[in-house]
């Protein structure tokens, strides 16, 4: 069983060892993640060796994401002066309750009933679809990743392909379930069905929530990414949309999106674009046909701030939500993402979860990860992932937080015996063998969270350097 | 500006006070060092845009891409056709036999429309929210057909975006202005491509002007 997060998008800390635990017992998961990352994966080196300005355009992105965020207050400004000369209402929520708060009092302002969402990381952070429901609201998920985990009962697993956990026999049991048709794991059927199934809620809905890819300061717009044709209908025939956006999603100007529509399509999954890019300015103008008669933003602190004016954690908020790091992450492609406990997982949720939620308990994460720089090497905006981690770290042990202390004795340890080699040398080999037949149940009581799913073998009867001597060293001929 | 917002900003400002603000870039060029000639501009539009499962015509004129729209409309067994008021386009349509409304998108069995622009080098179609282009033009019809002229066409998503100013109805931010890169598509269960997901099941374009395609390479044929 893999465990689920909370719905409500907030922390389940206690056991993130025990979750990535439950995950390794599952065959299945990793199966499924291995042949979905691999597909994304294959697809952006595809996409990066066919672009010879690949490496251009990461190093413009990271010039320019650096900035927008070392200047994050002048664009924010300059933003919500255009949207609102366009027309649009933008609110600020310092965290996720106030963020919950106003979004519902936009619904209850305008009498919405049917709301319809499309992907938004974001509105999974602040947990604003139970909210809605909670006031007696009918709320439906409508890419098909969404609105398949919202029928599971499950959160979003990966930050572009939110079902990437479900076979799709899995998900052919529950849109049979869901929908009272006969069962069939075939994509295109199945895909079919929910197209037809939301048509309806297309054409009724009354108020249309997404999320924001990137804010454009110059022309106060909001640009929104998706390959489904879903976010078209959800932010472009209710009277009403809302569009809630974390306050770093800023970009400059309107030309950046040259690059960035780019970088962000092809390190997700190697599209040269995503097939739709909506920009949208303030509410449909009087000679336009069709269109919201109201839109308004809600911009998310919850926490952003914090991390901003904290060096370590600052370049986190450069992220463009891609989800390459996932994708190549060694960890996360055996866990899969509700083992992270939160909405963000990978290598990016790791140093998010540090500071958005408890501090203490968010260093746990940090500590999950093999600092490989897969990610690093993967990030289209140049995010220096393995270190933010290992400064974590860093931290963590200063804090004394939990490990903290244990390893460092453990390591203090190790750092006096990596000092002494012959004491070193007396350790080992003989002394072990010995210990290991005389008491073989020793490594269960020092170790027993290691043993539980690994052999511990008997050391070879000769050191390295034993046989390095024996053998004549290392040998030219 | 809220209230709330005002000091949300000033939060900002004082969590960036000490560090020192890095110069804003000026924006990358992706252009070409050489104007691509219009040939080449209309084959990389139709190799991208056929890649992205679309379909491509190319018509020397009006009268033979009002044939080509009998012929789609025709082939398609479309009847109930959508179109909003461009004169060019609707006498176009009319001249194809069709009576074109103009009401429910979500009845008809194509959207006939135009393109502020499309763009070359990824095969992009652009549209923006205009007394001609509604926002569920490209999205609730079952087929969705461009016809666009030869003058709409640029070479480059930063040569669009550049030139968004000139092509929209009176030089303001339309409300919605959207990028197309084919048919909706999704890859949501086992990572395997469905086309289409909510948008068009088919999506053409049907470019006149600019001469159209040279004799041998099979004026406005049918992709393979």
């Amino acid at each position: 069983m893999t465990a689920r997060p909370g719905s409500d998008g907030g922390p389940r800390w206690a056991s993130f060892a025990q979750r990535c635990d439950d995950a390794l017992l599952d065959p299945f998961l990793r199966h499924k993640l291995r042949h979905a990352m691999d597909l994304a994966v294959a697809g952006r080196l595809r996409r990066v060796s066919e672009e010879p300005r690949w490496e251009d355009m990461r190093d413009h992105a990271h010039a320019i994401r650096w900035h927008v965020v070392g200047a994050l207050h002048t664009y924010l400004e300059q933003f919500i002066e255009r949207a609102e000369a366009r027309g649009a209402h933008v609110h600020w929520a310092d965290d996720a309750e106030q963020a919950r708060r106003q979004v519902l009092a936009i619904a209850r302002e305008h009498e919405c009933r049917r709301v319809l969402k499309s992907k938004s990381m974001v509105t999974e952070e602040i947990g604003l679809r139970h909210a809605l429901e909670s006031a007696g609201m009918v709320v439906k998920e409508t890419d098909l990743g969404e609105l398949i985990v919202q029928w599971a009962g499950e959160a979003p697993s990966h930050l572009t392909g939110p079902a990437a956990h479900k076979s799709r026999g899995d998900i052919g049991r529950l849109i049979a379930e869901q929908l009272g048709v006969p069962f069939t794991d075939d994509p295109r059927a199945l895909t079919g069905l929910v197209r037809d199934h939301l048509r309806g809620d297309f054409l009724t809905a009354d108020l249309g929530i997404s999320g924001a890819n990137f804010l454009i300061a110059e022309t106060g717009s909001v640009t929104i990414v998706e390959n489904e044709g879903n976010a078209r209908l959800v932010t472009g025939l209710a009277p009403v949309h809302v569009v809630v956006a974390g306050i770093e999603r800023i970009l400059p100007r309107l030309a950046d999106l040259e690059v960035f529509l780019q970088l962000l399509a092809g390190s997700n999954a190697g599209q040269k674009l995503t097939a739709y890019t909506s920009v949208i300015t303030g509410h449909r103008r009087e000679h336009e046909v069709g269109g919201p008669e109201h839109v308004h933003v809600v911009l998310v602190d919850n926490g952003r701030s914090r991390m901003l004016a904290d060096p370590i954690m600052r370049p986190a908020l450069m992220c463009i939500r891609c989800a390459a790091c996932l994708n190549v992450c060694p960890v996360y492609r055996r866990v899969g993402g509700h083992a992270y406990g939160w909405c963000y997982p990978g290598p990016i949720g790791q140093v998010l979860g540090a500071d958005m939620w408890s501090e203490q308990e968010g260093y746990d994460l940090a500590f999950g990860s093999t600092l490989c720089g897969a990610c690093a090497e993967a990030c289209p905006v140049r995010i220096d992932l393995p270190t933010v981690l290992l400064r974590l770290r860093q931290r963590a042990a200063e804090a004394e937080a939990p490990g903290g202390a244990a390893e460092r004795r453990r390591f203090r340890l190790w750092a006096f015996a990596m000092r002494h080699p012959r004491i070193y040398r007396m350790l080992p080999n003989w002394l072990l063998r010995l210990g290991m037949r005389v008491a073989p149940e020793i490594p269960r009581r020092v170790a027993p969270g290691w043993v539980a799913t690994r052999d511990l073998p008997e050391p070879a009867p000769q050191t390295f350097a034993q046989r390095w001597r024996s053998t004549g060293g290392f040998s030219h001929d | 500006m809220t209230e709330a917002a005002a000091a949300g900003l000033k939060r900002i400002r004082e969590a960036l006070q000490s560090s020192e603000m890095p110069e804003l870039p000026p924006v990358l060029s992706l252009a070409p060092e050489e104007t691509p000639s219009p040939q080449a501009m209309v084959q990389r539009f139709r190799s991208e845009f056929e890649a992205l499962g679309g379909r491509f015509f190319w018509e020397p004129g009006s009268e033979t891409a009002t044939d080509r729209l009998s012929k789609l409309l025709r082939d398609g067994e479309l009847r109930r056709v959508a179109c909003f008021d461009v004169p060019w386009l609707t006498s176009l349509v009319r001249g194809a036999g069709v009576e074109p409304f103009e009401k429910d998108l979500s009845v008809c069995d194509v959207c006939i429309t135009t393109a502020h622009m499309l763009v070359a080098e990824q095969g992009l179609i652009v549209m923006a929210a205009s007394p001609w282009g509604p926002r569920a033009a490209s999205s609730l019809s079952p087929v969705h057909i461009v016809v666009a002229q030869f003058a709409q066409l640029v070479w480059g998503l930063g040569d669009a975006l550049a030139r968004i100013g000139e092509v929209i109805e009176d030089g303001e931010m339309p409300s919605d202005i959207v990028f197309i890169a084919g048919p909706s598509r999704t890859a949501d269960i086992e990572k395997t491509l469905v086309i289409p997901a909510h948008g068009p099941r088919e999506l053409c374009v049907v470019l006149i002007g600019e001469a159209g395609p040279p004799a041998e390479a099979g004026a406005g044929e049918e992709p393979a």
